[in-house]
């Protein structure tokens, strides 16, 4: 802490429709609280937070993205409305003002720091890093910390019929989701939810919603630095969500019926590899963009077991799908490694 | 929405970006019209209405995966523990001899739910994801697999005569045999096989281990005179079998699927994976798909072609990474 700063905000928000009510607080630190302060960067949290907007949608209350088409080259307009940010057990946004969140707290805040480079494999670079509240080891072993826990299963398979074969260990299906890896308590959980409505050539058509519950995002990172005048990161997003919740209504928002949920829908996914397989974002002057996460051609073989054993991965896993009150299982893509991305926008 | 998505992650991107900013000209300003890469519509077949949300990208991808699995739950009729869709050692793309990647396509993917009123309440009945265009290689250990994929079979019947395993006293596939293997032995065979029960050769759409003919499907010669199709049309496929030869196949004998017309260079339209609470049919170019509750995955008419060899003997797995346990 010699030559560094320290600044911890401590945000107390209640967001009520479009007006600001602060109700700012200062807390005093614990000796342990302040035991764990490093003194990097900036630290914040937000508490006792709530967010509603465009709740009266009646009136009118809602934000309207026009432009848009269909393939016949109807006008269509996606409103959105009724976007708020609670805590957990809102009720699908039924209780929000009075249900407020704790994103973060002061052991465990949100963090904006400048990292050196050398300590985290990009050499000689200044790292710009926003990070969510940190991960506890669960019953991880080792870092990254998952929410999975994994049954592997050791197994030999041929790439044809009767020919050369390949033994390794691979995941063979998802034991449990392990929520003592977050940091972030029950309380510090928030819930999300927003509406869509749907005009179709002038006549509203249905409404949509869409909600998540119980939203931790613990252990999450965007890393940014510059690269032959580009600017370049790296991306950790890990995502857990108690319920995913999709369902349809009448124009006017009524006569809701039955959802597609996912239950202990949990995501966990590095894009990038320090600067090896560095990601890019690029904005053309139309308009269009591409992201790219970058090719691991021609590297070498020390990289590629190094990549293959221990680079960037994405799971996904969904412990029951549920789709108009019919329950389909679990759904899991495990171990996902990108070799090459690269997703450029187009007009249709 | 597409320069929604811009501003937003420009937003997030600018904390450390040194790009200067440039005022647009006028002329530049009419040209931004915000048709976005997002398209929207709404369509009905019988009681079911759709809304699909496409979006207008290209993308090029090169992705491995130890497993993908989807509706892993029990099913009246099925082995216990098995899975709707289960691949493992799941690819798209691979890795040229040269050491460069050759990735995977795909042009303007899509997010469809399915709706029907009930009691005027609008229940959710479907969800889907898919791409409009799918060009590339898909690898995978394939052990289970519900769906619609239908696979064109091809070849010569000089290939196809060798498979044909004629018992001494059967003299009508003797007789078969020897014009497969004479007069139409430079033509070219086709056949459409499909998700079948090895054990019985009927149609089999429900976590399917075998691909195959199905009863009552036959040979045909495509650039062959009618009458040579009148003839191959007496010979259909009968629990798994047409003349003596295997018309069945484990799934796991395909270890790398061309999605695509490798010939043409022609993409596959349709290809998606979906959820359904009851069997509906999802909609592409005015063509329903019909598909049973559960996960779904559909590959349409045309989207695999694979020859007689490959069927009868598989498909060699693909190199898809650069060291690669399956090669090195």
């Amino acid at each position: 802490m010699t030559d560094k700063y320290l600044i911890l905000i401590v945000l107390a928000t209640g967001l009520v429709g479009y007006t600001n009510v602060a109700q700012a607080e200062l807390t005093s630190l614990s000796d342990e609280a302040l035991g764990e302060v490093k003194g990097e960067g900036i630290g914040f949290m937000l508490e006792d937070f709530a967010f509603e907007a465009g709740a009266d949608v009646a009136t009118g209350n809602r934000l309207d993205i026009t432009g848009l088409t269909n393939s016949a080259g109807d006008d269509v307009v996606l409103s959105v409305s009724q976007f708020y940010i609670a805590g957990s057990g809102s009720n699908l946004g039924t209780n929000v003002i009075g249900n407020p969140v704790n994103l973060g707290r002061l052991l465990y805040p949100y963090n904006l720091e400048l990292l050196d480079g050398d300590d985290i494999g990009i050499a000689g670079k200044a790292v710009f890093e926003f990070a969510t509240p940190q991960r506890f080891a669960g019953n991880s072993t080792e870092k990254p910390y998952s929410l999975l826990d994994f049954n592997m299963e050791q197994r030999t398979e041929s790439r044809y019929p009767g020919e050369q074969t390949a033994t390794g260990r691979r995941v063979d299906s998802v034991s449990g989701v392990d929520l003592a890896a977050l940091s972030s308590r029950a309380s510090e959980r928030a819930d999300f939810g927003i509406r869509y409505d749907l005009m179709e050539n002038g006549v509203r058509a249905q409404s949509l919603e869409a909600h998540a519950q119980g939203v931790a995002t613990d252990g999450s990172f965007l890393r940014l630095w510059g690269d032959n005048n580009e600017m370049v990161g790296n991306l950790e997003f890990n995502f857990y969500a108690q319920d995913l919740l999709f369902f349809a209504c009448d124009a006017n928002g009524n006569n809701c019926g039955d959802s597609v949920q996912f239950h202990n829908f949990v995501l966990e996914s590095q894009l990038g590899y320090g600067e090896e397989q560095p990601v890019t974002f690029e904005v053309e002057s139309d308009g269009n963009f591409t992201i790219e996460v970058g090719s691991i051609e021609g590297k070498t073989n020390a990289f590629y077991q190094d990549f293959y054993a221990n680079g960037p991965r994405t799971d996904i896993y969904i412990e029951n799908v549920s789709v108009g009150g019919s329950d389909f299982g679990s759904a899991t893509v495990s171990n996902l490694q990108i070799q090459y991305l690269r997703a450029t926008s187009r007009d249709l | 929405m597409k320069a929604f998505v811009a501003l937003l992650l420009m937003t997030v991107c600018s904390v450390y970006s040194h790009a200067a900013l440039q005022a647009l000209s006028d002329d530049e300003l009419s040209n931004q019209t915000g048709q976005a890469f997002l398209q929207i519509d709404r369509d009905y077949a019988g009681s079911v209405s759709f809304t699909k949300f496409t979006f207008g990208m290209d993308v090029d991808l090169s992705i491995n995966a130890d497993l993908v699995e989807l509706g892993r739950y029990e099913r009246a009729g099925e082995a216990a523990g098995s899975s709707d869709i289960r691949i493992n050692d799941f690819a798209l793309g691979s890795v040229n001899n040269d050491g460069t990647l050759n990735p995977f396509s795909i042009h303007d993917p899509f997010f469809e739910l399915a709706f029907e009123t009930v009691n005027g309440k609008e229940q959710l009945v479907g969800v889907r994801l898919g791409f409009t265009e799918a060009f590339g290689k898909l690898s995978g250990n394939i052990e289970s697999l519900t769906g619609n994929i239908e696979v064109a079979l091809y070849g010569q019947g000089s290939y196809l005569a060798t498979q044909m395993d004629c018992a001494w006293y059967d003299l009508i596939c003797a007789g078969a045999k020897g014009l497969v293997s004479g007069a139409w032995g430079n033509d070219e065979f086709s056949a459409q096989a499909v998700l079948v029960n090895p054990n019985n050769g009927q149609a089999d759409p429900i976590r399917a281990t075998h691909i195959g003919m199905t009863n009552g499907s036959t040979l045909s010669i495509p650039s062959s005179s009618s009458f040579t199709n009148f003839l191959l049309g007496i010979f259909q496929s009968d629990n798994c079998d047409l003349l003596s030869t295997q018309t069945c196949f484990p799934l796991s004998n395909y270890r790398t699927l061309d999605i695509g017309n490798v010939d043409t260079g022609e993409y596959a339209s349709g290809m998606f994976i979906s959820f359904q609470s009851k069997s509906i049919s999802w909609i592409d170019n005015g063509q329903g798909t019909p598909t049973t509750s559960g996960a779904f995955m559909n590959i349409p008419n045309g989207g695999i072609r694979t020859s007689f060899p490959e069927a009868f003997n598989g498909t060699e797995r693909i190199r898809t990474k650069f060291l690669d346990p399956y090669y090195d």
